[in-house]
């Protein structure tokens, strides 16, 4: 086999969950930098391997500028490497910027943060 | 000189020139993965292993394997090795490893918040430990370097498109343990090496600005542009040589491919456009709590 197919093979025979080295986010409920017509009663945020909830943490901060703590951060059943938590009740319209912290059972820690808007 | 005696030389000097450049490490920051760049060495110490390295340019072929331990969280030392393959028109081909090269880190500066890593380094090739044949040096030589990297993650959110750049840089001074080697008719010149990446992150396009819905592997895709360039400072030759190399890296959970050309800045870095590619692993992420983590 040529080096270029054999490169070639690996990409798209490589398992399609894995998106980087440590615990990455690879998709969130509201979606990143999406618009939502109807405020989400709960945010769901899946990672590239499972994360320990009790140790991580989402945050939401609101077109107010005031951000709160969502909790509790609960393992989704269906689904070992997702997590989800609820949203205050009754979201206003606007941006909101949701910051994560996540830990991976092999100890490293990861960060990032991402916006969704709720259409007015 | 002759001309073939020209291209000898210039032989040896692209062998001795590419084999320094294929160092590697890869690193986060806040929301920032930093992939191993196959040209320019990255800002950050990890455990990981380089192997192979594969480099193909004007009658030379490079394979090179280097393995980077953590000594602390922000310590580390590489060791790096590369066998070169030499074939001039007109001349029999000749083979060997290059001298041994080691090097030692230490990722300074941190800011998750920046997106930023600062990092100082010192790099060292070691003589006697290669072959003469393949252009390895009759000399041991110090390079202090000084190693950036920053994201443009703070840039405002009305400008999300740009969110997904990085940018990486290295800068280094070569300086040879003697001032000429026996037999040679021109001084060991003291070089400025330098290089930057210019990297655009589908990962963090996904997952930190607009969710396009991209599969794999396109959304695990780094597409960059490398250059890494030599600029002698002292002897007769002072002229600025290197490669621009655009190219794309793949990285999964456990290790990344990348693969880019490599076009010569001036005729003096080459003739024609060249190939390298690598496997990366991550060792901090496959063993994670046995060679993978820093020894102290």
């Amino acid at each position: 086999m040529r080096l270029p197919t054999l490169l070639t093979a690996i990409l798209f025979l490589a398992p399609a969950g894995e998106a980087l080295a440590h615990a990455r986010l690879v998709k969130a409920d509201p979606a990143v930098g999406s618009t939502v017509a109807t405020a989400p009663t709960h945010l769901w945020l899946k990672f590239n391997e499972v994360i320990r909830p009790a140790a991580s943490g989402v945050k939401l901060t609101g077109p107010d500028g005031h951000g709160v703590v969502l909790s509790p951060l609960t393992k989704d059943p269906k689904d070992p490497d997702a997590v989800s938590a609820p949203a205050p009740a009754n979201l206003a319209p606007g941006l909101y910027k949701v910051e994560w912290r996540a830990l991976s059972p092999d100890g490293h820690h990861t960060q990032g943060d991402f916006a969704f808007t709720v259409r007015r | 000189m002759n001309p073939t005696d020209r291209g000898r030389l210039a032989a040896l000097a692209l062998a001795a020139g590419l084999a320094p450049a294929l160092a590697h490490a890869h690193g986060v920051a806040g929301a920032r993965f930093f992939p191993a760049t196959l040209a320019v060495d990255d800002p950050a110490v990890a455990d990981e292993l380089s192997l192979p390295t594969v480099a193909h340019m004007d009658g030379q072929t490079d394979i090179s394997g280097e393995y980077s331990k953590r000594l602390t969280s922000t310590f580390g030392i590489s060791l790096g090795e590369t066998w070169s393959r030499l074939k001039e028109p007109g001349s029999p081909a000749s083979s060997g490893f290059q001298n041994l090269e080691t090097s030692i880190k230490w990722q300074a500066v941190t800011s998750a918040e920046h997106e930023a890593i600062l990092a100082f380094g010192l790099d060292a090739e070691w003589s006697g430990t290669g072959a003469a044949g393949v252009g390895a040096e009759q000399h041991t030589t110090f390079s202090p370097t000084l190693f950036f990297g920053k994201g443009a993650g703070d840039l405002p959110r009305s400008m999300g498109w740009a969110r997904p750049f990085a940018l990486t840089g290295q800068i280094g001074y070569a300086i040879p343990s003697r001032k000429q080697d026996p037999g040679e008719p021109d001084p060991n010149p003291r070089v400025l090496e330098w290089g930057l990446t210019l990297q655009y992150s589908l990962p963090y396009l996904q997952s930190q600005v607009r969710d396009l819905g991209l599969p794999q592997p396109f959304a695990g895709l780094t597409p960059l542009v490398e250059a890494s360039l030599e600029t002698p400072t002292t002897g007769p030759d002072r002229m600025t040589t290197g490669t621009v190399n655009p190219g794309v890296i793949w990285a999964g959970r456990h290790f990344q491919i990348g693969a880019e050309a490599m076009v010569p800045v001036n005729r003096e870095s080459g003739r024609h456009v060249g190939v390298v590619v690598q496997f990366h692993m991550f060792l901090d992420d496959i063993f994670p709590h046995s060679f993978g983590k820093p020894i102290w």
